[in-house]
């Protein structure tokens, strides 16, 4: 063997693939090939081969680390229950649902803006997601105008 | 003389247990012959079959302990082998070559998946 590697990154911005890009495509073009065996057991080896090879590919082409990303949705997550929890004890009933409700949907529609950012979620599911926020702010709009002065929130 | 551990794909994989079989002639034939990796391009063409199924074949016996998949690394003006590296994360940090001495761009390499015996018990049954 003549030489190994000295630590520099090959990626280069000229738009010519890294080696690591260029070896995952070659596995790739081989399981396109054996997707058309005649043999069943090396058809099944190929997309099973190609599942881990994708999910792998994903998992470190990540620009951000996916454990990172679940670590903020569980804080988040915390976070927006501790804040349900004291907006019931701190105010009447029908405006801690409501806050609680936007909360909730406001932390929905975080984790549909991320999801679909990394391409786990369709266009139409988060903008399913975005449409029960507005709908619920509309109705919270209209309905808190009809809300007794003492029971409005600040 | 039997291998355990190839025995054991032949098992799991019952449906190509005979191109397995097939297979495991050509790798011991390679390796008596002195060749180091087994490249599933030249695998496909002895054996009748295409790439990637060679290809699969080989990762099957990877999967099993038989043998390990790496990647090696040639120097396209010298067609020269600058490294072998056993993950793709690794690959992106050979960069230098020893025969022109300077730190190439990918484009200037080129990147061969190719097959080794995963334990010394493979290059034994060779001998």
């Amino acid at each position: 063997m003549a030489s190994t590697g000295r630590g520099r990154s090959s990626k280069q911005g000229n738009g010519c693939p890294s080696l690591s890009e260029q070896g995952h495509q070659q596995i790739i073009d081989y399981l396109r090939l054996a997707e058309e065996s005649r043999y069943v057991e090396i058809r099944e080896a190929a997309i099973r081969l190609a599942e881990q090879t994708s999910k792998y590919h994903h998992k470190q082409s990540a620009r951000v680390s996916p454990n990172l990303i679940l670590w903020i949705y569980l804080i988040l997550g915390i976070a927006v229950t501790a804040a349900n929890w004291l907006a019931y004890s701190h105010y009447p009933e029908r405006l801690a649902f409501e806050v609680s409700s936007i909360s909730a949907l406001v932390y929905l529609a975080f984790v549909g803006t991320t999801l679909f950012l990394a391409g786990r979620l369709s266009q139409a599911n988060l903008m399913k997601i975005l449409g029960w926020l507005r709908s619920h702010f509309k109705a919270w709009g209209s309905g808190r105008d009809k809300m007794p002065d003492d029971q409005k929130l600040g | 003389m039997s291998f355990p551990k190839f025995e054991r794909v032949k098992q799991l994989h019952p449906g190509v247990s005979a191109l397995l079989d097939r297979l495991w002639d050509y790798i011991r034939a390679q390796h008596a012959s002195g060749q180091e990796y087994i490249v599933p391009k030249l695998a496909a063409a002895a054996l009748g079959l295409n790439d990637g199924e060679a290809f699969v074949l080989l990762d099957l016996l990877a999967q099993g302990g038989v043998l390990r998949r790496v990647y090696n690394v040639y120097c396209r003006k010298q067609n020269a082998l600058l490294a072998t590296v056993e993950s793709l994360e690794a690959l992106d940090e050979v960069a230098h070559c020893d025969f022109c001495d300077v730190d190439h761009d990918p484009s200037d390499l080129k990147v061969e998946i190719a097959f080794a015996p995963a334990s010394s018990d493979l290059r034994d049954l060779a001998a």
